[in-house]
């Protein structure tokens, strides 16, 4: 469910794919924990494949992003997927992450260069 | 919350389906592809769909965390039954229900900070209160029982055209 994709400077990409429910959650939030306590807490996570997410995905999201913010990088979603946005804003936490829909504004964000909203429009 | 005693029926006049599913977490996603299937089967829009498939694996994941605290081995009832323009999702263990969170707190006046770091808990519960359009909690005569409805959009392109 989840793979890394690629690495530009300092900036981790992964993709999350199918299902970030219950059952895969705190594998997936493990995962991207050890990336943070290896160094790399500049994360990309592409979700264009993403065809669901609970309550447990978005809790591993956060939690990720806390990490993250905690080491001085980020946590950038990618691509989020129209079907799933609701989940993430009827939370709020839509004002939370940094969610952009292309690939250099995520790396802008992520490398700390630019805001989630400049980089969005 | 009103509290409503009954034993939960074998059989409702109406029902679509009844699942009896383990009380393991990977349950929850099941029940939700299968209810998820049915709201896209009989027509109905892709975010109603996707809002009770969501509720769905919400409601059994409760189910399988606080009336079982996640041990495998006990059963799961999942009923969904479509009438009158709605679809009432009613999923059923046989623990003792939960023991907080119940209403689940709004987010609404929450800070961008105070989202942050507010921990896992309640997402769930208050995504279902959001989503669907009526949610309750009913203790049973074996345990606790999770109703959700939501009214549903039929597609344009699926509607039947009267004579």
């Amino acid at each position: 469910v989840i793979e890394t994709v690629s690495s530009v400077g300092n900036i981790t990409i992964l993709r999350i794919s199918g299902s970030l429910d219950a059952s895969v959650s705190m594998q997936v939030g493990e995962a991207l924990s050890r990336h943070v306590a290896e160094g790399r807490s500049r994360l990309v996570l592409d979700l264009q494949q993403l065809e669901f997410i609970d309550s447990s995905g978005l809790s591993a999201l956060l939690a990720a992003l806390r990490a993250t913010r905690r080491e001085g990088g980020d946590l950038v979603l990618l691509r989020l997927p129209s079907v799933v946005r609701p989940a993430i804003e009827l939370t709020r936490l839509d004002r939370v992450f940094s969610i952009v829909d292309d690939e250099p504004a995520a790396l802008a964000v992520a490398a700390g260069r630019v805001g989630a909203t400049a980089a969005s429009g | 919350v009103p509290a409503v005693v009954r034993p939960p029926p074998e059989r409702e006049a109406g029902t679509l389906l009844t699942l009896r599913l383990d009380s393991r977490l990977e349950s929850g996603r099941e029940a939700s592809r299968v209810v998820g299937g049915l709201c896209r089967e009989a027509g109905f829009d892709a975010a109603t769909c996707y809002a009770v498939e969501l509720c769905t694996a919400e409601a059994v994941v409760n189910a399988v965390r606080h009336g079982y605290e996640e041990r495998a081995g006990n059963v799961v009832e999942v009923i969904a039954d479509l009438s009158e323009g709605a679809i009432v999702v009613s999923v059923a263990d046989d623990g003792p229900g939960l023991t907080s969170g119940w209403p689940p707190p709004s987010c609404e006046h929450l800070d961008q900070a105070a989202l942050e770091e507010r921990a896992g808990g309640g997402w769930g519960l208050l995504m279902m209160h959001r989503l669907m359009d009526r949610v309750e909690l009913l203790p049973t005569v074996r345990g606790t029982k999770l109703r959700l409805v939501k009214h549903l959009r039929r597609l344009p392109s699926t509607r039947k055209e009267q004579p």
